[in-house]
């Protein structure tokens, strides 16, 4: 596995001897453009991101904006192209505010919103009715992949459904093994039963399978919903919602079925659509702001055949902005999460510059907004490409760096995932890094918490573009016992992620960043330069998505 | 303003492509070359485009906007590997700025005892950081309260005014002598407050009578306002009309009159009068944080320890009275224009590689407009780190207009600057332009170059040509007035589609070239002998 960084290096150490030219043509133009990125240029752009003068870079807000403004001043300073909309920076971001009231009538029983029940207007309506027979549709997935239809032989048209979260892997882990995670998610079902074409579509809450307890997701529902402008309308589908398990109950028992029955033949194969024989009645009514925000798209120009193509180096600058106080402190810095990704994607865009990179596919620089709201930014982004989807050969995300200590392992998390995960490889060990081991407390952790699905890089990975998200936890830190990324990462977690506390007091050393960013660099370069792009595993579940994309006509 | 310069697509400047092909070419240049060359329109533009943007609010000094311009200067700085000039191992200066709302109280003692009246027979504005101090005094008229070694004139002699408050006349005793136009301006308040403050007065009072500015606008002192904690003695300052003034000088059998009289002759000395000026000094004093913001690039021989610096104010008017429903005072042109050069500047210098013999100090000050408060807390309170400055470059109000064949400056007659200037424009092919409506305008002496001078540092200041490229002959004259008629401290001084950036980098190039010839000249820039800022001579400061 080292091998090939090795060589890599012995390429890179033996014309210096021989010869007396000068240094910076003799270099691999990987190693020159990585020995580019700057400890400096990271440290101020991480100071500068981090002050409380940027106010916690809020979404809709002033030092949300600020921040914007600051990452177009770089990308100008340093002569990127503007790539987003209208000759700009700016890659509007259809941000819409919208509080909900609903009411749920199951026959002549009035449930409670927030306790029984939330919902959701699906489209752009301001307010929408569904009455009538609920549907129960299982889990509510159709993935051909895993050989399941909850919907097969259903007509739903019309209908209200009701649908459990999760997925049959939750009853029985035989089932839906290596699946596409969001199977699982309210988002993915709603979707599914527009597309079936529902009028509602309700989604059960269950205590065991939620790692989110129901109280927070109700109040999380109840307040303002910050989310991209709805379609005119999904379909025929007007209602999203979740409906806690009590009232599910009820709703099922009305209707003369057994919930737990119910709900245990969801997990068997060759599930069949049941109707609950219980009418709901359901209306949702909406007020609507919008909220500015913008992705910020710089591009450093590729040259040749493939400069029509793009690879995209992304990192969310928003963060909280200011919020409840703790420690008399209401500016959630978010200096880890993510002025350290944010930096660091500067950094590499002027190490770039500096080192004269010439890549052949052009290199997109992108800031995300909106990330802390739902991955919005980069969602819109996918929704609204600058350049056509199947001309993205692949994508890196940075979203939190280790600013803790250097390291001797590194990881990139969706790195199995792709042809990504060689580059990846041999850019980590030209830098001297191990990869770290699948098995590490700190990658077990990645995978139980689903950090692959948490930040930006999601919504490309499920439009196929093959994509790595860059960990910023390491297992091996230098000088320090065994074991302690684990133990670094588990206090990042608990003390300071999301809070105030995630500022630069925290004792954060801006030059562990340096050799992080250099794998970045070098990953970056190899996928633009490589002939053909980046392809997803025979066994990743964004596989399908890669070849849709691909095949697009666009 | 939306981010119209940041809407045109930059072409990529590939300095690295040049670094590295011919580095070996580019090192035998002479310095000044080499940073010139650095020079980045890339760079100023976004600079100019990131100040000049609405979300900096105007950048006002103690608000937020200047908040987020200071740390957006620290942070280029700290880029650029620029080591930090300021307090304590950083970026920033943090400037004694407070605002007061003054409420004194001052009554006479003698035989024409009796309280003043606040705001109708006297202002005072208050130097000190307390909220009351009580400062009393015999009171000695000093005549005009101009000691000006260079025009022969000295109004204090010999006489020891410590602890003393110093009754002076407004203006000065002979226009010929004192002309404003054609050098310090010794009759101005400032200068008077100046030499009160050097000679250890506790407090400086103007008479209110002929050639004073109208009552009004004195009285307007009285408002709360921002100013700096000073700790050389002088209490306050302020006014006092001849109306309440001429009934104490009375008592002791004098007159205003025969005063004034006495006063317009050079042989003139102090009267001490007759009566004490008890002040209490009663005002609500809060602290305002706002910071110079600097950088150096250190020296490396013999005279490291001495500095050049150029400087730009980066505060603005902030957020006012709306103008077509615009109520951002962007100050594009004053002064984004002027700190984006100071950046485009530092980052030549680091990118050049150059090692420069004296230190070079990079500097973006605050509270410019509340009177150039920023660059006098500098000379005042100089943090260790900047080394001793020894000639200054000021950038105010630069040109957003287009290339040019000229240069302006206010000045350059005062010290050897000039002739630096001279050589850098002309490597620039340049000429080198003194617009006599910039010596009309007195600009020498409004903005931040005129506090290093009063302190004796040699200083000169850039401002616009008039000579456009492209353009007819007047057109360069037309778009200063109108700038000064129409957009001047209006909303309307903000970023246009019509702007470029071409005649700011060739002032910048020439900024940059005349700090690398100071930094490595054999000696450190000097004033004129006839300059009004040349220190006294041995003889005259003995006379002291």
């Amino acid at each position: 596995m080292r091998a090939p960084g090795l060589t890599g290096m012995l390429a890179l150490a033996l014309p210096l001897a021989a010869h007396h030219r000068p240094v910076a043509a003799q270099q691999q133009p990987a190693a020159r453009v990585a020995q580019a990125v700057n400890a400096d240029v990271f440290a101020a752009h991480l100071t500068l991101l981090a002050d409380d003068a940027l106010e916690g870079r809020g979404t809709g807000e002033r030092g949300g904006e600020t921040a914007a403004k600051y990452l177009a001043a770089q990308f100008a300073r340093l002569g990127l192209e503007p790539a987003g909309d209208a000759g700009t920076y700016y890659h509007h971001i259809p941000l819409v505010g919208r509080r909900f009231t609903s009411t749920l009538r199951l026959s002549a029983d009035t449930l409670v919103p927030g306790e029984d029940f939330v919902a959701y207007l699906a489209g752009t309506d301001t307010m929408a009715t569904a009455r009538g027979e609920a549907v129960f549709v299982g889990y509510g997935i159709v993935a051909p992949e895993q050989r399941w239809n909850d919907y097969a032989g259903a007509d739903v048209r019309g209908k209200i459904v009701v649908a459990l979260a999760g997925t049959p892997a939750d009853q029985d882990s035989a089932l839906f093994r290596d699946a596409r995670p969001e199977y699982a998610f309210r988002q993915y079902k709603v979707d599914e039963a527009a597309r079936r074409g529902a009028a509602a579509a309700l989604v059960v809450y269950r205590g065991g399978v939620m790692p989110v307890p129901w109280p927070s997701i109700a109040q999380s529902w109840l307040g303002e919903q910050v989310q991209l402008d709805p379609p005119a309308r999904a379909g025929s589908l007007l209602i999203g919602g979740w409906l806690n398990e009590p009232a599910a109950r009820r709703l099922v028992e009305q209707g003369g079925a057994d919930f737990r029955t119910l709900a245990e033949s969801a997990a068997r194969p060759g599930f069949r659509a049941v109707p609950l024989r219980a009418a709901l009645d359901v209306g949702v009514a909406a007020r609507t702001r919008r909220i500015p925000a913008a992705n910020v798209v710089g591009r450093l120009p590729g040259r040749g055949s493939l400069a029509g193509e793009a690879v995209v180096l992304g990192a969310h600058y928003d963060h909280l902005g200011i919020g409840a106080p703790v420690a008399e402190d209401s500016i959630y810095n978010g200096a880890v999460d993510n002025a350290s990704g944010t930096a660091g994607m500067l950094t590499v865009a002027e190490a770039m510059v500096r080192g004269a990179a010439r890549p052949a596919r052009s290199v997109l620089f992108v800031g995300f907004g909106a990330e802390e709201q739902g991955l919005l930014g980069s969602e819109s982004f996918v929704n609204r490409p600058p350049v056509p989807l199947r001309q993205i050969a692949a994508m890196v995300n940075l979203d939190a760096l280790n600013l803790t200590s250097e390291s001797r392992d590194i990881a990139a998390l969706g790195a199995e995932l792709s042809s990504l995960g060689s580059l990846f490889r041999s850019a980590a060990a030209a830098e001297g890094y191990r990869l770290t081991p699948r098995s590490s407390p700190v990658l077990v952790e990645a995978m139980q918490q689903d950090f692959f699905n948490r930040s930006d890089q999601a919504p490309f990975a499920r439009a196929g573009v093959p994509a790595l998200f860059l960990y910023a936890a390491a297992h091996d830190l230098v000088g320090r016992p065994a074991g302690a990324g684990k133990a670094e990462l588990d206090r990042y977690l608990e003390r300071h992620y999301h809070q105030p506390s995630d500022d630069l007091r925290q004792g954060l050393d801006p030059r562990v960043a340096v050799r992080q960013l250099r794998v970045v660099t070098r990953t970056l370069l190899a996928a633009a330069n490589q002939r053909s792009q980046a392809v997803w595993s025979a066994n990743a579940p964004y596989r399908s998505a890669g070849e849709r994309r691909v095949s697009r006509d666009q | 303003m939306p981010l119209a310069a940041l809407r045109r697509p930059l072409l990529l400047v590939p300095f690295a492509l040049l670094a590295a092909g011919s580095a070996s070419a580019q090192s035998r240049q002479p310095p000044p070359e080499r940073v010139a060359r650095e020079v980045s329109s890339a760079a100023l533009q976004a600079h100019l485009g990131f100040l000049a943007d609405d979300a900096l609010e105007g950048r006002r000094t103690g608000t937020h906007g200047a908040a987020v311009a200071a740390r957006y200067i620290a942070a280029q700085f700290q880029r650029l590997g620029l080591q930090p000039a300021g307090d304590s191992g950083t970026y920033f200066h943090r400037i004694p700025l407070v605002v007061r709302r003054p409420d004194p109280i001052l009554r006479a003692s003698g035989e024409a005892a009796g309280a003043l009246r606040w705001l109708d027979d006297y202002v005072l504005v208050p130097r000190l950081a307390d909220s009351v101090a009580d400062v009393s005094g015999e009171v000695v008229f000093a005549g005009y309260g101009i000691v000006a070694p260079n025009r022969g004139w000295d109004d204090y002699k010999q006489t020891d005014v410590r602890g003393k408050v110093v009754l002076v006349l407004p203006g000065d005793p002979d226009s010929t002598i004192f002309d404003r136009r054609m050098g310090r301006p010794w009759s101005s308040v400032r200068e008077k407050v100046e030499v009160a403050a050097r000679r250890g007065a506790a407090g400086l009072l103007v008479l209110h009578g002929a050639g004073a500015p109208p009552w009004d606008a004195v009285r307007a002192l009285g408002d709360e306002r921002l100013g700096l904690v000073y700790d050389d003695g002088l209490a306050y300052w302020g006014w006092i009309r001849d109306s309440a003034a001429a009934p104490l000088v009375a008592a002791g059998g004098r007159s205003l009159p025969e005063l004034a009289a006495a006063a317009a002759w050079r042989d003139f000395t102090p009267v001490t009068l007759p009566f004490r000026l008890d002040a209490t000094l009663r005002a609500t004093v809060s602290p305002v944080s706002a910071v110079n913001v600097l950088a150096k690039l250190p020296g490396r021989g013999p005279h490291a320890g001495e500095s050049v610096l150029l400087g730009a104010h980066y505060d603005h008017e902030g957020i006012g009275p709306p103008e077509d429903g615009d109520s951002i005072y962007n100050g594009a042109e004053d002064n984004a224009s002027g700190t984006a050069a100071v950046l485009g500047a530092a980052e030549a210098f680091a990118r050049s590689g150059v090692r420069p013999e004296r230190t070079v100090v990079f500097a973006a000050f605050v509270a410019e407009e509340e009177g150039l408060l920023g660059s006098e807390a500098l000379v005042l309170a100089p943090p260790e780190a900047m080394g001793r400055v020894v000639g200054m470059v000021n950038g105010d109000y630069l040109n957003l207009y287009g290339r040019t064949r000229d240069i302006g400056t206010v000045g350059n007659e005062l010290s050897s600057l000039g002739a630096t200037l001279e050589v850098a424009a002309r490597a620039e092919s340049l000429t080198v332009r003194v617009d006599p409506d910039d010596v009309r305008r007195a600009r020498f002496f409004r903005s931040d170059n005129y506090p290093f001078a009063r302190a004796g540092i040699p200083a000169v200041r850039i401002v616009n040509g008039v000579d456009y490229v492209g353009r007819p002959p007047e057109w360069g004259r037309e778009q200063r007035e109108r700038y000064w008629t129409e957009r001047y401290h209006q909303p309307d001084d903000e970023l246009a589609e019509w702007m470029s950036v071409d005649g700011l980098v060739q002032q910048a190039r020439v900024a940059a070239r005349i700090l690398m010839r100071l930094a490595d000249a054999p000696a450190a820039p000097a004033w004129a002998a006839s300059a009004d800022f040349a220190p006294a001579s041995p003889r005259e400061e003995a006379s002291r």
